[in-house]
């Protein structure tokens, strides 16, 4: 189920709401955490049921593993269980993910025809894969205590994080779940949590998927880009980017929040960043906080601890890079990605490891950002040729007219189907300047929206105003502008990964 | 200060809950679809877009006939029906439909309306379509399906909001528009041989001919269905036509070894459907004037306005029927000139094209 479908909004969340707090109200505790999960599995499986076939095997896999290594202990015994939890975990998501893309692989390298499977990637796995190896690895480490059935598969599926992150600790959650202060209705919590939602839905639907209409016609179009309309489409997709990944983010905190139950914070003005380190801080924070104290810690502690003072240079140069590359190969089974891992590790390492230390300043920013949009381009390419394509075109001089046409694409918004109809019978010539003043108005928005701030900040404003009746009229109007935008939206581009 | 966040949260979904209600309160009032009432006092019936409008004109407007088919049916034009037949006319169009979406369509008109007239515009292909109709799997689904909670994806919607009405307010009051082509779209297509040569490619090889008595059991079954819908109904006539098919087509039936079980399926439904009073069949598969000049067509079977225009006139003459007495010659016929097109004519179209 999609946040932003008519189904979630007015019946799924309602009834979701209604029980967990009645159910909470009468100090059913246990019976309102198995109705979550009831519901949270009801989400996960509403467009493919045989999809909870596979998550209730991994939580089922990881949970008896969890048992193990509380009841079944010999020499090694953590070791032991953490291996076969990490091979499970990974076995599964391989399986799902880079089947076909190794098979690819090999039958490009080695001239082979084996068939492929067309696997389809279950919903959320690399989320859901990533939560439970945290997990698995905080109990070998003897940091997590094993906690009950019921408490853990909530950990897992709770619904507002399950298919597309923010991915959470179950340090985070657990302990939540178990305060049954939290467990009565809060107008407080209840109000930021429908800011969030609201801002985080039209961030997504009015914003990412009206970009999406440029952005979608521009690598369709790839072969006929010219540096401008290239680097523009590359523009476009980082916006895109954002206001649909963050714009998701918000809404699962928000729902969070309506059910008192604080999830991490995704995203913080990653566009504000003056370096590509910084901006990773900022970026899907969850998962560089995974990669970080799961792959860069270990590996920049073996790196530390080497005698070799030019080996642990090495060592911790390339921990970054590695960490990158790792996670371009998580976001998706293809070349692209791991370029576009490879380019991100080798910015941070550069960022890192570099002996001028600059101050912040517009040169910083312009940089990180110019590199981000570069970086985009790479990301949003499906195949090797695409991307090759797109490079060209952006570092390639050459001009003509396809960023009209490209911005032709905006005549299938319901919002300017008047104007067009008016101007293709009164005065067609008109019409690429009708079409290039919404990009240009679009461009300004988007841009005003990233200078300003982020969802949260909004929040802690508005709380501090005593949520003024312009803002909360205007929220309601664009919440309402995206609920009837809901019938021609793309599903989120975080998805796929 | 909790009363701080109560009164946001009241002033946020009063503000809301009304803007909700204005839209929906529009888009009922206008309703483009025809979901709720029939046309409006004063506008037109603006009809352009079959899969949501169908239901709704066969549910609210005053009919007594009905022309059923596929996009092929389209370009009918429903005033030619009423100077030729007396009636009152609207299309129940489900592009590439299966049978049973015609007769659920039928079915649908029945519930509301007495029928004098059926024109049902059969294709062939479709009557080896599953049994179940297509409607569920479709976008669409909300408009057929009778469920009044997901009307909400109708009455909660920009595009109608924006598209729609704004379409139907132009073409009522504004733009010229006539309500008797409703869904036609020949104005907007080109047909030539050059269009329709573009769109077909011909197979290299000739498969081995299917046996007549392979005919998918589907056929069977949904002829059943066609069978128990006219019996149930003998106050209404049925005209059961079959449209002129390009040669091209026909071409590609004989290549892939499928054209006798085609013609058997006809020969099948001639023989089985004539035999009810209430039945007129046409066929104008053998029509050579029709066939055969590609210059009609802007792909394999979507052939012009002219062509549309002449068959209800024929239809209207009782020019074209098919009998008993008569199908098997006529689909022999077809069989002929399908079998020299492929195995000679083609060359002129496509030289290098296999004709042994």
């Amino acid at each position: 189920m999609l946040f932003n479908s008519q189904i979630f909004l007015f019946l799924f969340l309602p009834l979701t709401l209604a029980g967990w707090y009645a159910l909470n109200h009468f100090r059913q505790y246990s019976p309102a955490t198995v109705f979550l999960i009831g519901m949270s599995l009801w989400f996960y499986g509403y467009y493919n049921p045989s999809y909870l076939v596979i998550i209730i095997c991994s939580m089922a896999g990881n949970y008896l593993i969890s048992l193990a290594m509380e009841k079944l202990r010999f020499r090694n015994s953590g070791r032991v269980w953490l291996m076969l939890g990490l091979a499970m975990n990974v076995g599964i998501l391989g399986y799902y993910k880079y089947y076909d893309f190794l098979i690819e692989s090999i039958n490009a390298v080695f001239g082979q025809s084996y068939a492929l499977r067309h696997i389809i990637l279950p919903l959320g796995i690399s989320f859901f894969t990533l939560q439970q190896i945290s997990y698995i690895i905080d109990r070998s480490w003897g940091t997590a205590p094993h906690y009950g059935l019921a408490e853990y598969m909530c950990f897992v599926t709770f619904f507002p994080q399950l298919i597309a992150g923010p991915i959470v600790l179950h340090s985070e959650l657990i302990p939540q779940l178990r305060d049954k202060s939290r467990r009565c209705f809060s107008a407080e919590d209840f109000a930021d949590g429908v800011i969030l939602f609201s801002l985080g839905l039209i961030k997504k639907v009015l914003l990412a998927d009206t970009l999406a209409l440029f952005v979608n016609d521009g690598f369709q179009k790839v072969y006929y880009q010219d540096t401008v309309s290239a680097w523009l489409t590359a523009l476009c997709y980082t916006f895109e980017l954002y206001f649909d990944f963050s714009g998701y983010c918000d809404m699962a905190v928000g729902i969070g929040k309506m059910f008192r139950l604080e999830l991490p914070v995704n995203f913080k003005s990653p566009y504000k960043s003056h370096s590509v380190s910084e901006y990773w801080q900022r970026w899907h924070y969850t998962l560089t906080r995974f990669w970080q104290a799961y792959i860069y810690n270990p590996l920049a502690l073996f790196g530390m601890r080497r005698k070799n003072k030019r080996v642990k240079q090495v060592w911790l140069t390339m921990s970054p890079v590695i960490v990158l590359l790792v996670s371009g190969i998580w976001h998706g089974a293809g070349w692209t990605f791991v370029v576009w891992g490879l380019l991100e590790g080798v910015a941070v390492a550069w960022a890192q490891r570099k002996h001028l230390k600059l101050k912040k300043s517009f040169f910083t920013w312009s940089c990180t950002f110019l590199f981000t949009v570069f970086a985009a381009a790479v990301f949003r390419s499906e195949s090797w040729d695409v991307m090759i394509r797109m490079l060209r075109a952006m570092f390639t001089p050459s001009l003509s007219k396809i960023t009209l046409e490209l911005a032709g694409a905006f005549s299938r918004l319901p919002e300017a189907y008047v104007a067009t109809k008016y101007l293709e019978m009164t005065a067609p010539g008109l019409l690429n300047t009708l079409f290039m003043l919404i990009f240009t108005v679009l461009l300004t928005v988007a841009a005003v929206i990233l200078h300003g701030k982020n969802s949260h900040e909004i929040l802690a404003a508005q709380k501090e105003k005593g949520y003024t009746l312009p803002f909360t009229a205007g929220l309601a109007l664009a919440t309402g502008w995206a609920v009837i935008s809901l019938t021609q939206i793309s599903t989120f581009l975080y998805f796929n990964f | 200060m909790t009363e701080t966040y109560i009164s946001f949260l009241k002033r946020f979904f009063l503000i809301l809950g009304i803007f909700l209600l204005l839209v929906m309160a529009v888009i009922v009032t206008f309703d483009p679809f025809y979901h709720y009432h029939g046309v409006n006092g004063n506008m037109k019936a603006v009809l352009e877009d079959r899969d949501y409008e169908v239901a709704g004109t066969l549910d609210h407007f005053e009919y007594d006939a009905v022309i059923l088919g596929s996009s092929t049916a389209e370009n009918y034009n429903t005033g030619q029906f009423r100077d030729r037949f007396g009636t009152v006319t609207v299309k129940a169009i489900r592009a590439s439909g299966s049978n049973t979406d015609m007769l659920y369509y039928l079915d649908r008109a029945y519930k509301n309306r007495n029928l004098q007239k059926v024109f049902y515009f059969l294709e062939i292909v479709s009557m080896e379509e599953p049994l179940e109709t297509t409607f569920s799997q479709s976008d669409t689904d909300f408009i057929t399906n009778g469920n009044p909670f997901d009307d909400i994806r109708y009455v909660l919607n920009k595009d109608v909001l924006l598209k729609k009405i704004p379409l139907q307010i132009a073409c009522s009051w504004f733009l010229p528009y006539d309500e008797e082509e409703a869904y036609a779209w020949y104005q907007t297509k080109t047909f030539s041989r050059e269009e329709i040569l573009k769109r077909y490619y011909p197979r290299d090889d000739f498969q081995e001919m299917k046996a007549e008595r392979d005919v998918c059991g589907l056929f069977y079954e949904n002829a059943a269905l066609l069978e128990e819908k006219i019996s149930g109904h003998p106050e209404t006539e049925f005209y059961i036509v079959f449209s002129p098919i390009s040669i091209l087509w026909w071409d590609n039936a004989y290549r892939d070894g499928t054209i006798r079980q085609k013609l058997y399926e006809i020969f099948c439904l001639v023989e089985r459907l004539s035999q009810y009073e209430n039945v007129r069949m046409f066929c104008y598969l053998d029509r050579e004037e029709y066939v055969t000049d590609l210059d009609q067509y802007m792909d394999t079977v979507h052939f012009s306005n002219q062509v549309s225009r002449e068959i209800c006139d024929r239809l209207a003459s009782g020019d074209g029927r098919i009998n008993p007495e008569n199908v098997k010659e006529r689909l022999e016929n077809l069989y002929g000139m399908a079998e020299a097109f492929s195995r000679e004519g083609i060359r002129e179209y496509y030289p290098e094209c296999t004709v042994e």
